[in-house]
């Protein structure tokens, strides 16, 4: 099962600090490692879901990877590439 | 007589769970938490407003019941197997949609009695959370008391409730939750079957949560702050570095003071003892044994303590976790993992600690390589070797007008080729076992909290009662052995070398072949043997050894002092050079060990660890006396 991107939807990996993001969905295929799939659960149990706002706070110095996300009251490293199989998608802000 | 009541201790991760449980409970810690972080479970007495002394069991903190790393797990099956009389739920009034997530799935796993510790409540007050308490309490059918786990005073409340929820027996386990579904044919649940389950879930308990939340508080701006500077790219780095300089500073030049001052205890212990009038064989066994081994041990005890306070508060302010943040990148280069680097400097107290810690790496590949590198990392217990060595083997020349001496120099030397080696051999394992994609990353940044100074002050004291027990056995029964080996069978009087006749000579001629080509006599050879059990216990053995060879009484002069001097006239320098080549990677302890194969559950890289880390030790003493012994004969 592989999600149909939409023209405005982009991988959470390829933003920077600042952005405000939505999530839409999650790149979830059979073929993927198990320890990417159990990944991608505890993403959502650490309240990464359909629907929730996102920001991005920072990245590592030199590196820029990871990258701090703020969901809910949580903030959360990431790595860029695992970061990807986050699609979301810009919000415009108030 | 009734049976001791037991009480669950169960919180989500950075709730203030363990800070709750030091305040809780009353010394006398059981179970083995031998390590930098909660990855086992820990018990101590809790003593109820009654009176009753029940035992309360810290359970490691987990977001969900669908356990992920191997710690978590500890709690699921705690949960399931639903053998303890209470429950305390300990949850993050300043994270409610978490807060509440928990505490619906844990709630509905058991039908034990339970009261919710809805910690952090005066953070929570003061960002403006708002919650309706007395509807949250008929909503879940439970207590629930706002605590702040650092000040003891408000933990009354919670106990009060606890008794009384206790006393009332059963709970009637609640069903806020759809049925988890099972599946029929015995397969577990497809990938997508899961996802939506979690869906539903949190539906469920965000639903729950909207009636009792009244006001949702304000973002953490003072974390975030913080963060500007902690993560900063120029900041960040010098504070990463200053913290690790500090760490490291206070380890060696704040401990050396209670050090001397244990050393100097025992060094008069045996020389009263000495006086006494005892038979011979008594007094020896009491000085060169007991005295000579127990305290060539304990001198340790201020360097580890020292560490370990350091760890402990930099895990509670929340900086450990930012550390992971600056540095995965670097560490996935040599094959590691942002989380290997609490396990690594744990390492540099002691490497059982950090071999445990590694259970909160969740990726078994990421696991193992940093078990593997874990005892290159320079232990303390090498310390008092390099020490030892050091002062006997190299001058003490200042290096400059900036105070930098030549020992000083050559000990950082050592530190250093251990970090080397042990990144150069986790790019070695990575290269050649564990290829592909990088396991992700995912790891919380907490808020920064100052952290108790009693809940830290208790974390010491019970590390410190587990070093002090192995030295009460293990290391006392190993110095006994070689005290009984080193002076029998008793050389006829008047013979100039009366150690040449004991068991150890045969035990040390022994292994002398093999260790002929490291430039190590039979003396060094039997020191060896013992530090495969501990590597300190080295210098006690050198010390026993030679305290036995020489007949004359110390005066004074402390033993490490009248050690060095010993050595540095028996041994040539390309021995010394050898002998601290060798230590850098030093065979293994029995500890670590055991450690490695209970916690990887694995023979197969026990027995890689102890292979590689022994050719890597004989090559580089080889290779070392060759070059020293070269260049000192020219």
């Amino acid at each position: 099962m592989r999600m149909v991107l939409n023209k405005a939807h982009r991988k959470l990996g390829e933003h920077l600090p600042g952005d405000q993001v939505e999530i839409v969905g999650f790149c979830l295929e059979d073929d993927q490692p198990d320890d990417v799939h159990q990944f991608l659960h505890r993403l959502s149990e650490v309240g990464f879901l359909v629907g929730e706002p996102l920001e991005i706070l920072g990245h590592a110095p030199y590196s820029k990877d990871p990258i701090s996300v703020k969901v809910k009251e949580a903030t959360y490293a990431l790595r860029r590439e695992d970061a990807n199989l986050i699609y979301v998608v810009k919000r415009h802000r108030e | 007589m009734n049976r001791k009541k037991s009480i669950a201790l169960v919180g989500t991760p950075n709730a203030g769970k363990t800070a709750l449980f030091n305040v809780l409970t009353h010394s006398h810690q059981r179970v083995a938490n031998y390590s930098g972080v909660t990855v086992d479970s820990a018990e101590a007495d809790l003593i109820l407003p009654d009176g009753e002394f029940c035992s309360l069991v810290d359970l490691p903190g987990s977001y969900s019941l669908r356990p992920y790393t191997e710690d978590e797990g500890v709690l699921t099956q705690a949960l399931q197997k639903n053998n303890f009389d209470g429950m305390i739920v300990v949850i993050d009034a300043t994270q409610p949609e978490r807060a509440m997530r928990f505490l619906v799935e844990v709630l509905d796993a058991t039908d034990r009695p339970a009261v919710v510790a809805l910690n952090m409540s005066d953070l929570a007050f003061a960002r403006g959370f708002e919650y309706d308490l007395s509807k949250f309490c008929d909503l879940m059918g439970v207590p629930i008391i706002p605590t702040v786990a650092v000040k003891r005073g408000k933990s009354k409340a919670l106990l009060d409730a606890l008794e009384h929820a206790m006393k009332a027996q059963k709970r009637e386990r609640s069903r806020f939750l759809p049925e988890r579904k099972k599946p029929s044919d015995g397969k577990p649940l497809s990938r997508k079957e899961v996802s939506e389950q979690i869906l539903s879930f949190y539906k469920t308990s965000d639903a729950l949560l909207k009636q009792v939340l009244i006001r949702k508080g304000r973002p953490d701006t003072r974390s975030e702050k913080i963060d500007r500077i902690v993560l900063h790219p120029i900041w960040g780095m010098l504070i990463l570095i200053a913290v690790l300089a500090i760490t490291f500073q206070l380890m060696f030049n704040l401990a050396s003071y209670p050090m001397d001052w244990i050393d100097g205890f025992f060094g008069w212990m045996g020389g009263q003892v000495s006086a006494l009038a005892l038979p011979a064989v008594l007094k020896s066994f009491l000085v060169d044994g007991v005295i000579a081994g127990v305290g060539g041990t304990l001198v340790f005890l201020p360097q580890i303590l020292i560490l370990f306070a350091l760890i402990l508060f930099l895990e509670d302010f929340g900086f450990m976790a930012r550390a992971v943040f600056l540095l995965d990148y670097w560490m996935g280069k040599v094959g590691l993992h942002g989380r290997s680097f609490l396990p690594i400097i744990s390492s540099y107290a002691c490497a059982v600690p950090g071999i445990m810690a590694t259970r909160t790496i969740e990726s078994k590949r990421d696991r193992i390589v940093t078990t593997m590198i874990i005892p290159i990392t320079t232990c303390s217990a090498r310390v008092p070797v390099y020490t030892l060595l050091i002062s006997a083997f190299i001058p003490n020349i200042a290096l400059g007008a900036l105070g930098i001496h030549l020992q000083g120099l050559v000990m950082l030397a050592l530190y250093a080729l251990g970090i080397v080696f042990a990144l150069l051999m986790g790019a070695i394992f990575k290269l050649f076992f564990f290829k592909g994609r990088r396991p992700p990353l995912l790891i919380e940044l907490p808020s920064y909290k100052m952290p108790s100074m009693q809940s830290l002050f208790k974390g010491l004291v019970y590390r410190a009662k587990l070093f002090l027990k192995r030295v009460g056995t293990i290391i006392l029964a190993l110095t006994i052995v070689i005290w009984f080996l080193v002076s029998f069978p008793k050389a006829p009087a008047g013979t100039e070398n009366p150690i040449e006749a004991s068991y150890a000579a045969k035990v040390g001629h022994v292994f002398e072949p093999v260790l002929k080509p490291l430039g190590f006599d039979w003396k060094i050879g039997m020191a060896l043997v013992p530090t495969f059990a501990a590597r300190e216990v080295m210098v006690a053995t050198l010390s026993t050894v030679y305290a036995v060879g020489d007949t004359s009484e110390g005066s004074g002069v402390s033993n490490t002092d009248k050690l060095s001097a010993l050595i540095k006239t028996e041994w040539p320098l390309a021995t010394g050079l050898s002998l601290m080549a060798w230590f850098i990677f030093a065979p293994m302890c029995i500890s670590t060990l055991a450690t490695v194969k209970r916690e990887l559950k694995s023979t197969k890289w026990m027995l890689i660890m102890m292979i590689y880390l022994f050719i890597l030790a004989y090559g580089a003493a080889y290779l070392t006396h060759l070059v020293a012994a070269g260049l000192t004969r020219a």
